[in-house]
């Protein structure tokens, strides 16, 4: 696959624990972005969705360590590399939107400043008065109205939809091949939720921008992906066409994923969930599926082996023995 | 921002007036009375009712805040009781002395707390941020008195480069002065310095953590930009807050410090006064303490109002 912009092979973060323990956040996951692909990953909070993409930007909070696997980003090595030209490709090559809207400006310094701390990061040599033409330019294209007004204003001037949109046209400024989206809409309501997918997804479309869309909303992933991940415990469960994972999911874990899904079409008397809680300790070397505690079609192999990942039909993995 | 600045110095103002109300009843409340102690162990009826009425003393006390205040804003803080010399001669030349103890010391806090806050945040959980938290905590636990003989025995006693005491004004010899006002300012700053350093280094290390601050990592941002830019401004506005809280503190310890050192500034006047009784000094004193405290706050507000975009004016 010649197109692929960003693929990640095998990759393990774990965070070294001040008792010495080794919490494993990310085990033995592989992905890959083609170019102008829309990439879901859903799961549960604590699943290793956000360390994963953090894992990519390689900006792992302390006292995090990428321990095994390659980030192969347009063919090269990610974890190869020096922390400068790291830096360079941070917001120029693939750049990030965060989950929070509300916390993702600095609050004391006005929009321009946010967009003019990234020209400069990158050595651009712009004159103010170009600067300020592409930055209005690319507010109005995420949806702002009046942009040249609101250059000069301040984070707290602005709602939280308005805020993400300003993330978002700052995440475009450089023309990034790739956008990773960490729960681009968790904080947001309803409509706003529907009109930021929208965005993201016509920025795809219009600029062929690769994005990692990081969500727990399972409707809109398998509306606005091309291809979905599922991840639990650190681990991916099952890939595949966003549309086919959603409507027949294979692996256990994600079934019972889709069927916790609230539904309005007729009387539910209570809401499906997953039995059991997620356990949030990771061992660092399982024996057996990490899912099978909490799975119904749970066998004694299951207790003993850990599933590989397995191609069931074409572009459709599964991690499971049962499947 | 103009009228921002009308309205903090409008609050001011008020603060002042009732200042200057709290004041003049603490005194009057005071036991002892001031005549009785000039005459000593031989009153004489007749010429301490004299004495009381030159003074003023037998009006009622009402009428002796208005008498007081309307002199208070012509600039007559009245004769000492103690020396019969103006208030206003004893008082004007040791507010000089006195605010250029309490700058020193406020530069001198600011230029400790902000290198080692940063610092022992950028070296958190190791050895330079223990001992550098650990010395902050044992300079926040003693008294400042104690500081200051601590310091006079290295430097002027072990060490011999700074005198203990005296005085050299700043118009005679900058050197000399600045030889003289170092060790009071340095102790005074010292627990001011520690209480900041920590406030400093906490901050950083939570504003780091944050969102905006990821978020401009992500985008390509060189640590040391996001440290000296992205979180330094966002850290000034809660130590800003603190160093306004801490002018009190400053102000009292000054105090506390003139004495130690025999530094002749407005604290050494006012405990004199104190002690003698001598009522319009220590008004006065108080007075101008008062009126350094607003103003102190006054800056900061101005400055809040700078750093902090969410303040409207």
């Amino acid at each position: 696959m010649s197109n692929t912009i960003l693929e990640i092979k095998n990759l393990r973060t774990e965070f070294l624990m001040p008792n010495k323990r080794h919490l494993v956040a990310v085990r033995d996951s592989s992905l890959h972005v083609d170019a102008g692909e829309i990439v879901g990953i859903v799961g549960e909070s604590g699943c290793g969705k956000s360390i994963t993409a953090y894992s990519v930007l390689r900006i792992v909070p302390e006292p995090g360590r990428i321990t095994a696997g390659e980030i192969l980003f347009r063919g090269e090595d990610l974890l190869g590399k020096g922390p400068e030209e790291l830096r360079e490709i941070r917001g120029k090559e693939i750049t990030l939107i965060c989950q929070d809207p509300l916390s993702s400006l600095n609050p004391v310094y006005d929009i321009f400043w946010h967009f003019n701390e990234i020209f400069t990061a990158h050595g651009v040599q712009k004159s103010h008065a170009e600067k300020i033409e592409q930055i209005v330019g690319l507010l109005g294209t995420v949806g702002i109205v009046q942009p040249e007004r609101k250059l000069h204003q301040y984070p707290h001037q602005f709602s939280g939809g308005m805020r993400q949109r300003v993330v978002i046209a700052m995440a475009m400024l450089l023309q990034p091949k790739l956008i990773i989206a960490d729960e681009p809409t968790t904080a947001l309501d309803v409509t706003t939720q529907r009109a930021i997918f929208d965005l993201l997804g016509g920025l795809r479309d219009k600029l062929g921008i690769s994005m990692i869309v990081i969500s727990h909303d399972l409707y809109l992933i398998a509306e606005q992906c091309d291809r979905m991940y599922v991840m639990y415990g650190g681990e991916i469960m099952e890939s595949g066409r966003a549309s086919d994972v959603f409507n027949h999911p294979l692996h256990p874990y994600s079934a019972g994923l889709m069927d916790s899904i609230p539904s309005l079409s007729f009387h539910q008397e209570h809401l499906n969930g997953i039995k059991g809680e997620f356990s949030s300790v990771f061992e660092e070397n399982p024996k057996g599926c990490c899912f099978a505690g909490r799975c119904d079609r749970v066998g004694e192999e299951c207790l003993l082996t850990r599933p590989e990942m397995r191609e069931i039909e074409e572009g459709r993995f599964v991690r499971c023995l049962k499947a | 921002m103009i009228r921002y600045i009308v309205r903090r110095l409008f609050y001011g103002l008020i603060t002042i007036w009732i200042i200057s109300v709290v004041i003049f009843s603490i005194i009057h409340m005071l036991p002892g009375d001031p005549i009785q102690l000039m005459f000593g162990k031989t009153p004489n009826p007749e010429r301490i009712a004299i004495v009381r009425s030159f003074y003023g003393l037998d009006k009622p006390v009402i009428s002796q805040y208005g008498l007081w205040l309307a002199n208070i804003l012509r600039g007559n803080f009245g004769v000492s009781i103690v020396s019969g010399q103006l208030v206003t001669e004893l008082v004007l030349p040791r507010i000089s002395s006195t605010l250029l103890l309490t700058f020193a010391g406020l530069l001198f806090s600011i230029c400790i707390a902000f290198p080692s806050g940063i610092a022992a945040a950028v070296h958190h959980n190791t050895w330079k941020d223990l001992s550098l938290t650990s010395i902050s905590l044992i300079l926040i636990s003693i008294p400042e008195f104690w500081i200051g003989i601590v310091y006079m025995m290295v430097f002027s006693v072990w060490l011999g480069i700074l005198p203990t005491s005296g005085y050299v004004s700043i118009s005679e010899s900058l050197v000399g002065f600045a030889r003289i006002v170092f060790l009071p300012a340095l102790t005074v700053a010292s627990v001011q310095a520690a209480q900041t350093t920590r406030m400093v280094r906490t901050n950083i290390l939570e504003i780091m953590r944050l969102d905006y601050i990821t978020l401009m990592r992500s985008f390509g941002v060189k640590e040391k930009r996001l440290l000296n830019v992205h979180v330094f401004k966002n850290v000034l506005i809660p130590v800003l807050t603190q160093i306004g809280m801490q002018a009190g503190a400053l102000m009292g310890g000054v105090i506390i410090i003139e004495r130690v050192f025999t530094y002749p500034g407005l604290g050494l006047l006012m405990m004199r006064a104190l002690q003698d009784r001598d009522y319009p000094v220590l008004q006065a004193c108080i007075m101008v303490f008062a009126l350094v405290y607003v103003v102190f706050n006054l800056i900061v507000d101005i400055l809040y109002c700078v750093i902090n975009p969410k303040i409207r004016y």
